[in-house]
């Protein structure tokens, strides 16, 4: 498994589940436009303004120094989830050998970023006392994807050099 | 300590460990492959690696230290750019795994590139901030240089 997850040599040879890069793809997506959105390379998107609406961050309340390297910490994060996923669609389509280490990328950041938040809002849930809001649940839905998709593309279902779906 | 620590992962350690193997260790290494080596691993994966751990596991650090601010609602924010820092960080460390240079050296070195540009493009620069530029748009044209001269090697010899 460690030879998957770190193969010798990049090549395109992917032995894993072709449903792990069905899967994988649609995360991607919405991750590449997250970083790209959060980075400051979107014109029309204003970080401050999600910071400030959707995480609940009071910007506000800073001294103007303070919101200013808030924002750049967020902006920060956008653009190194940006070039995580364009290291992943590199290695989507032409090193699909490194295809499970890219996932385990992804997952480390997803599963690091919103795991305390999730595991607090799925019991608050299993509790009773709360309702889970939608970013909750595009959070846990994206975790659970990944996972599924990092076992998914660690299993061996073909030999290198086998091309067939 | 700051620019200590910019100038150890970002110049003296990368530049350290490729004389220290060029010369010292004999490897009769090819020079360009050692430079694009050492400073992917030195400064994408452990200066990112390191920056990653502390902001992922003592965001309040960063918080109180670096931002000055008590309010634990922008804990979640650092906790974010820790975790994305160290899985750019662990890409970086694999470059001491032959074959992997190249991928962590095209990673590290688009995300400092983007980095450096957000710097350059900033209304009002301090010594700090600057001092990060210069850095970021340095090992940024590092690792492009040593980018380019691999694809171009790998083109030609296809």
């Amino acid at each position: 498994m460690m030879g998957r997850l770190f193969p010798r040599s990049l090549d395109n040879s992917y032995e894993g589940s072709w449903v792990a890069v069905w899967l994988f793809a649609p995360v991607l997506i919405v991750k590449t436009l997250m970083g790209f959105n959060f980075s400051g390379l979107n014109p029309i998107i204003d970080v401050s303004e999600i910071l400030r609406t959707v995480d609940g961050v009071p910007l506000d309340t800073f001294s103007q120094e303070a919101a200013a390297s808030v924002v750049d910490s967020a902006a920060a994060w956008g653009m190194a989830l940006f070039t995580l996923c364009l290291f992943a669609w590199l290695v989507l389509f032409r090193y699909r050998a490194a295809l499970p280490f890219a996932i385990l990328l992804l997952l480390i950041e997803q599963v690091g970023r919103t795991g305390p938040d999730t595991v607090r809002v799925v019991t608050a849930l299993i509790a009773g006392s709360s309702t889970m809001s939608m970013g909750a649940i595009i959070n846990l839905t994206m975790s659970t994807l990944l996972i599924v998709v990092a076992v998914l593309s660690l299993l061996r279902v073909r030999r290198a050099g086998s091309d067939s779906a | 300590m700051y620019f200590v620590v910019i100038a150890l992962f970002m110049f003296i350690l990368p530049a350290g460990s490729v004389a220290v193997e060029y010369a010292a260790l004999h490897t009769g290494g090819d020079l360009v492959a050692l430079i694009g080596k050492w400073f992917a691993f030195w400064g994408v994966g452990m200066r990112l690696g390191i920056a990653g751990l502390r902001q992922a596991f003592n965001p309040a650090f960063t918080a109180q230290d670096i931002f000055e601010i008590e309010d634990p609602r922008v804990h979640p924010i650092v906790r974010e750019l820790g975790f994305a820092n160290l899985s750019l960080g662990l890409l970086g460390l694999l470059a001491l795994v032959p074959g992997w240079p190249l991928p962590a050296a095209i990673a590290g070195g688009l995300f400092f590139a983007l980095a450096g540009w957000k710097h350059v493009n900033a209304k009002e620069r301090n010594l700090t901030r600057t001092v990060a530029m210069v850095s970021d748009l340095f090992i940024a044209a590092v690792l492009a240089t040593f980018v380019a001269i691999t694809v171009f090697r790998l083109l030609t010899e296809a």
